[in-house]
């Protein structure tokens, strides 16, 4: 019987492969072309270049340094709330707690903007302190900085941190810190042989996650370092791909990135793997806060959790009304909006109507053939025994950084002819559903792991086939599950800057892009008017994401 | 008519090996007893095809179905943990297992009624499954196996999740429907052996794979075939046979603790039909309701005696009649 049931699932599961195969090891076999041929013949030259260059390894001190420091600052900033929020129960509790998702699905190209509008000299922040302090100088300069670049990743990712280590520790049985403590254990000594132990895998893996991210960062870093000195692989690719145009060169480079991510992948993977097992308990952790002390913490780390976290996007909002056009007069108006609906002709903003349609459209396209090759895939490698291994190697698109992913495909555009299909738009898709696809995975198959084997086995038994049961039984029970799949897909390709903006090379046009655009001709006002439509589209598919997370959580 | 045979059938797992034979006659009601680890439940798996066999063979009313696909063997199951279908009510989940089998729309929805008035639920058509109880999902479990009119019902311990109450008097009904099938045979899971004793027409004992004793609850209760089915099957005093004799026929006797008679004053009777165990001290006593089981001492052996009244004394005799008496060598009977 075994084997009837490995048909029905590698049937489904063929057509999804070849097709991870063509979007995703085509492109990526096309990068270590670019990197190894030279005129036809096989070189190894380029590729040691670039592994042993100094200019290289300095980079690549800069990136760790960055990423690494961005992950102890993120989790640092997060341990104190995951403490709250894991161990008392308080109003506004789950509010906070789903608000610190909403950075999952919230672009890096608005979080960029919302600190330039927020934290730059002539930002929100500087204008109040200069008119409390009376100067005329501004007294924060921390844009275009080392520090500017580390805020803005602890501004992305803590909520990273803070849903994981609070999702973990929230999920531990309180009896085992009650048992220490009637052996005479004092709190202290309980929480560092007791409740640390425990939790530390959670917020080891949250770290490497976060440093995963800033590894492969892009948007922030070409914003606000953008400088030699500020300079990581991801930057350096981009540079010499679409600036120098030295494209073997960037290939070269994306070798030696993607061999680092890879390797900070599978200890990431091994990591998190080594650290699944979850303690089963019935009785909540929280308990009322008992002291007044305790409920003043609460208050300060929402209050100051909350300021940092809303300010630079309310002050977008804001500064999408406000102007500061010498030419056309200050003040507030509508005018970035007339412009952006086309009610009155500007240059820099006429094409943000057909962005704002070209982004939905690639979004919608990409999430669509995501979800179901994800979904495909993870039936099938749910029941498969050599589930593990193409599991891994579905996840790999999260190693190949999505510059290095770019660079791959308009490598593929240049082997192809003009006329041919795989051009503009339709390259920006497919390059959204690799980046997308391990997400959707991510979401996907811990769901279908945990589902009952045994209710298929009863359909079976019933008289049903392993298609029909399927169908009947085990899709539409986490039906909500990959509709919050493809929401996330959708959010996370609305909002992709580096592989489009590799790809794009004037040709297509996305939000997030015209929103860049905005941002280096400093047309500030328009940038934000952009940045307030992709905040609100956001917004709406965040609490669609949150709603449904309700659902299956009940 | 439906009987289920399996012959030296054969599952093997790194560290377990499943080995046996028995057969169940058409109609009979049959528990399967062990210890957890035992291998009870992949015996379902084996029966409803979920797990190969590595050899073997499996007959259900004279059909060969070692080899048979899942969806035609006619088996019903019902899970430990229920696998209701929780995107579908109630009425959907029965009605689930009859979309395969060439039926009426009229005939289907009397079928899933009557199925549902069997159960004790009727009116729960609509109901979601996450706003039943333990005690009617199991119901609806129930229901949904037998709505294709299986040849045999395969119980997966279906009462472990509930409460004493509830399991004592689903117990009751699950052997009422099983009555009402005329010629459905039934295998029931249970580490229980209470629940056996009571429900089946006849108890299979397992042991690391392997069959220990297949007989009616009484053989197995009065006649334990091996010292472990004596052991499981309920309380009973193990004494090595050397105290008595030096009969080398057997090893052990084994006697229940209602064959046991209590005296505080010395024993008058008949020596030769009775085994008297002299100066045995009391160490406990437990309520059982109707009687006591009083724990004695005899010569360093825990000896078990059920009693209508507390024991006065300290220091006690008792004597059981010779025929209640078991007679094991190397852990077998002997006759």
């Amino acid at each position: 019987m075994e084997k009837k049931r490995f048909d029905y699932y590698t049937a489904i599961s063929i057509i999804p492969l070849l097709i991870l195969f063509l979007v995703f090891f085509l492109p990526l076999y096309q990068n270590l072309k670019g990197a190894f041929l030279s005129d036809g013949s096989f070189t190894i030259k380029r590729v040691t270049e670039s592994f042993t260059s100094a200019y290289n390894r300095q980079i690549l001190v800069f990136t760790l340094k960055q990423a690494s420091l961005s992950a102890l600052f993120s989790v640092l900033f997060a341990l104190p709330g995951a403490y709250l929020f894991s161990n008392y129960k308080f109003h506004f509790r789950k509010l906070v707690l789903s608000i610190s998702n909403l950075c999952f699905v919230l672009p890096s190209i608005l979080v960029v903007l919302g600190f330039v509008i927020f934290y730059g000299n002539g930002g929100v922040l500087n204008t109040i302190l200069m008119k409390i302090l009376r100067t005329d100088e501004p007294p924060l300069r921390i844009l275009y900085s080392f520090k500017a670049i580390i805020l803005a990743h602890v501004f992305l990712n803590f909520p990273v941190a803070l849903s994981l280590i609070t999702d973990s520790w929230s999920h531990l049985s309180r009896n085992q810190e009650n048992a220490s403590m009637l052996m005479g254990a004092s709190s202290i000594k309980t929480f560092c042989k007791i409740t640390l132990p425990r939790i530390l895998p959670s917020i080891l893996s949250a770290g490497l996650l976060i440093f995963l991210f800033c590894f492969t960062s892009f948007s922030i870093i070409l914003v606000l370092g953008g400088g030699p000195q500020f300079t990581t692989i991801e930057v350096e690719i981009y540079r010499l791909n679409n600036i120098v145009r030295n494209t073997s060169k960037a290939a070269a480079l994306s070798v030696y990135s993607f061999s680092v991510n890879l390797f900070c992948l599978v200890i990431y993977l091994i990591f998190s793997s080594l650290f699944k097992n979850r303690e089963k308990h019935r009785l909540s952790r929280l308990v009322k806060p008992n002291s007044r002390l305790t409920y003043f913490a609460i208050t300060f780390y929402i209050v100051i959790m909350m300021l940092f976290f809303f300010a630079p996007l309310v002050s977008i909002i804001w500064r999408s009304f406000y102007s500061t056009s010498q030419r056309l007069g200050t003040g507030y108006t509508i005018r970035a909006y007339k412009e952006l609906f086309g009610l009155e002709s500007s240059l820099a903003m006429k094409n943000t109507l057909g962005a704002i349609k070209s982004s939905l459209s690639i979004a919608i396209a990409s999430a669509s053939v995501s979800t179901i090759i994800s979904l495909c895939l993870a039936l099938w490698i749910s029941k498969s025994k050599k589930g593990a291994f193409f599991e891994l190697l579905s996840m790999l698109p999260m190693a190949i950084s999505s510059v290095t992913l770019g660079l791959g495909y308009s490598l593929m555009r240049a082997s192809v002819s003009d006329g041919s299909i795989l051009t503009g738009p339709m390259l920006v898709v497919l390059a959204h559903t690799v980046i997308t696809l391990p997400f959707c995975l991510r979401t996907l198959l811990p769901i279908l792991r945990s589902q009952k084997e045994n209710k298929l086995n009863a359909a079976y038994t019933m008289g049903s086939s392993k298609m029909k049961a399927s169908l009947d039984i085990e899709i539409p029970s986490i039906l909500s599950s990959i509709i919050k799949a493809f929401i996330f897909a959708f959010a996370l390709s609305m909002g992709e800057v580096n592989a489009t903006l590799t790809l794009a090379q004037g040709k297509v046009s996305t939000l997030p892009l015209q929103l860049y655009r905005l941002i280096n001709s400093y047309n500030y006002q328009g940038a934000c008017a952009v940045g307030t439509i992709l905040m609100v589209i956001t917004f709406i598919v965040f609490i669609l994401c949150e709603y449904l997370f309700r659902e299956t959580e009940r | 008519m439906s009987e289920l045979i399996l012959e030296n059938v054969i599952v093997e797992y790194p560290n377990f090996k499943l080995d046996l034979s028995f057969k169940a006659e058409a109609g009979e009601f049959v528990s399967v007893i062990g210890p957890s680890g035992s291998g009870k439940s992949t015996i379902l798996s084996v029966i409803s095809g979920l797990t190969p066999i590595k050899e073997g063979k499996i007959t259900l009313g004279g059909r060969d179905i070692t080899h048979e696909k899942i969806q035609k063997r006619h088996v019903g199951i019902v899970f430990q943990d229920y696998a209701l279908f929780e995107n579908m009510n109630v009425s959907k989940n029965i009605a689930y297992a009859l979309k395969f089998h060439k039926m009426k729309r009229k005939e289907k929805k009397e079928t899933k009624d009557l199925l549902l008035s069997l159960v004790g639920l009727e009116g729960f058509d609509k109901r979601k499954i996450s706003t039943l109880s333990g005690g009617q999902c199991q119901r609806v479990a129930l229901a949904r196996a037998l709505a294709t009119s299986p040849e045999v019902l395969l119980l997966d311990e279906p009462l472990s999740a509930l409460d004493a109450n509830l399991r004592r008097h689903l117990k009751d009904e699950i052997r009422k429907i099983h009555d009402k099938a005329e010629g459905m045979t039934t295998i029931y899971v249970t580490h229980d052996i209470e629940e056996a004793l009571s429900i089946s027409d006849r108890i299979v004992i397992i042991k690391d794979g392997k069959v220990e004793m297949s007989a009616r609850p009484e053989e197995i209760y009065q006649h334990p075939a091996t010292q472990f089915t004596a052991s499981f099957s309920g309380d009973g005093t193990f004494l090595p046979a050397s105290l008595f004799s030096d009969n080398e026929n057997y090893d052990t006797i084994f006697f229940r603790p209602e064959s046991v008679h209590m005296t505080e004053s010395p024993f008058h009777g008949d020596f030769k039909m009775h085994l008297c165990l002299d100066n045995c001290s009391v160490l406990s006593t437990e309520y059982r309701g109707s009687r006591y089981l009083v724990n004695l001492d005899f010569r360093g052996h825990l000896v078990k005696a059920e009693t209508t009244d507390i024991p006065n004394k300290k220091i006690v005799s008792v004597y059981i009649r010779k025929p209640l008496i078991s007679f094991f060598k190397d852990e077998k009977l002997i006759n």
